[in-house]
């Protein structure tokens, strides 16, 4: 390797790096040059310092590697330049806009799918317990009109509803609280995407199984 | 070593160097076992990923005129390795299982 500069490798660094974020890409150089010092203070020469390190491009790859998906391809574009990856994303926007319209929709309509679901069973429940009420009433009513024993039949089928009401409500109950668990998986999921979520490799999945 | 096992040592290595005191990117680099072949590049990720989950946190030290960034390990991250050398019975259980296998194939 010919001999480069701590400066000039960090400026060949931070041009791999143009596709990431300007703050994460900062970011990364500053470690990648405090690396260097640190190199040089422990006794290196500048030249010896900066080959200890990859190229530039093989460092900016594995830092590209560890990236969500999405941003993650965006950075393996390599255009080397933002600017050059918004030309590309405007250029080829009648491909992505509707690819990324469809793929919000779909989310959005799992969630209404999810969350409709749940409002059923409720309603089916409230429609249940009413029967109680109206039974007593119709009762009531017949009693009045001189029918009791239509009256009571029909207070029979009013707490018959009511029960299964009960019965449905606790379901509901259950139901909600497992369908709030698992949009919160699925947004967690289409998060993931776009987002690195706090997740560390194989030790993390280990104590995802144990939490 | 297969890629995920190595990945979940260095993440112990990183967080096991950094459990009697603060460290700097440079030292823990020096620190972790040279068999594990840890280099500045996957060291970045590596701290990243370990500080958003919670496991560390990072502050910035003046140092010779320059800034130099210092790990802290947290109680999260002291848990998680207390965890990590609790499953040493367990992974010697399956370390003479697949020695077993060997000698089985041999004889």
């Amino acid at each position: 390797m010919s001999e480069t500069s701590k400066q000039a490798y960090l400026e060949a660094l931070r041009r791999e790096l143009a596709s990431l974020p300007a703050a994460e890409a900062d970011k990364s150089v500053a470690f990648i040059e405090e690396m260097i010092d640190d190199r040089m203070e422990d006794g290196a020469t500048e030249a010896e310092a900066v080959a200890a390190l990859g190229s530039p491009a093989e460092v900016a790859r594995s830092i590209a590697a560890e990236l969500p998906p999405i941003p993650g391809a965006v950075a393996k574009l390599k255009t080397g330049s933002r600017a050059a990856n918004w030309v590309l994303a405007v250029v080829l926007s009648p491909l992505w806009v509707p690819l990324a319209a469809a793929a919000a929709l779909t989310a959005a309509s799992v969630y209404l799918t999810i969350w409709a679901l749940a409002l059923s069973v409720w309603l089916l429940a409230i429609g249940l317990l009413l029967g109680g009420p109206l039974g007593l009433g119709t009762l009531a009513y017949c009693w009045i009109i001189g029918m009791p024993v239509v009256g009571l039949w029909q207070l029979g089928g009013g707490l018959l509803c009511f029960g299964l009401g009960v019965f449905c409500l606790f379901g509901a109950m259950r139901a909600s609280a497992w369908l709030v668990r698992a949009s919160h998986r699925y947004a967690a999921m289409v998060k993931s995407l776009f987002v690195r979520t706090p997740k560390t490799g194989a030790f993390a999945k280990e104590a995802a199984c144990e939490g | 070593m297969d890629a995920q096992m190595k990945r979940g040592f260095l993440e112990a290595c990183v967080l096991a160097s950094i459990r009697n005191e603060d460290s700097y990117g440079y030292r823990i680099l020096k620190d972790v076992p040279d068999v594990l072949g840890l280099t500045e590049s996957t060291l970045y990720p590596l701290l990243k990923r370990l500080e958003a989950a919670g496991l560390l946190t990072v502050r910035s030290v003046e140092h010779n005129g320059r800034l130099r960034k210092y790990y802290r390990i947290t109680p999260e991250g002291r848990a998680r390795l207390d965890e990590f050398v609790a499953e040493w019975d367990d992974v010697q259980a399956i370390y003479r299982f697949i020695r077993g296998g060997e000698a089985r194939s041999d004889a």
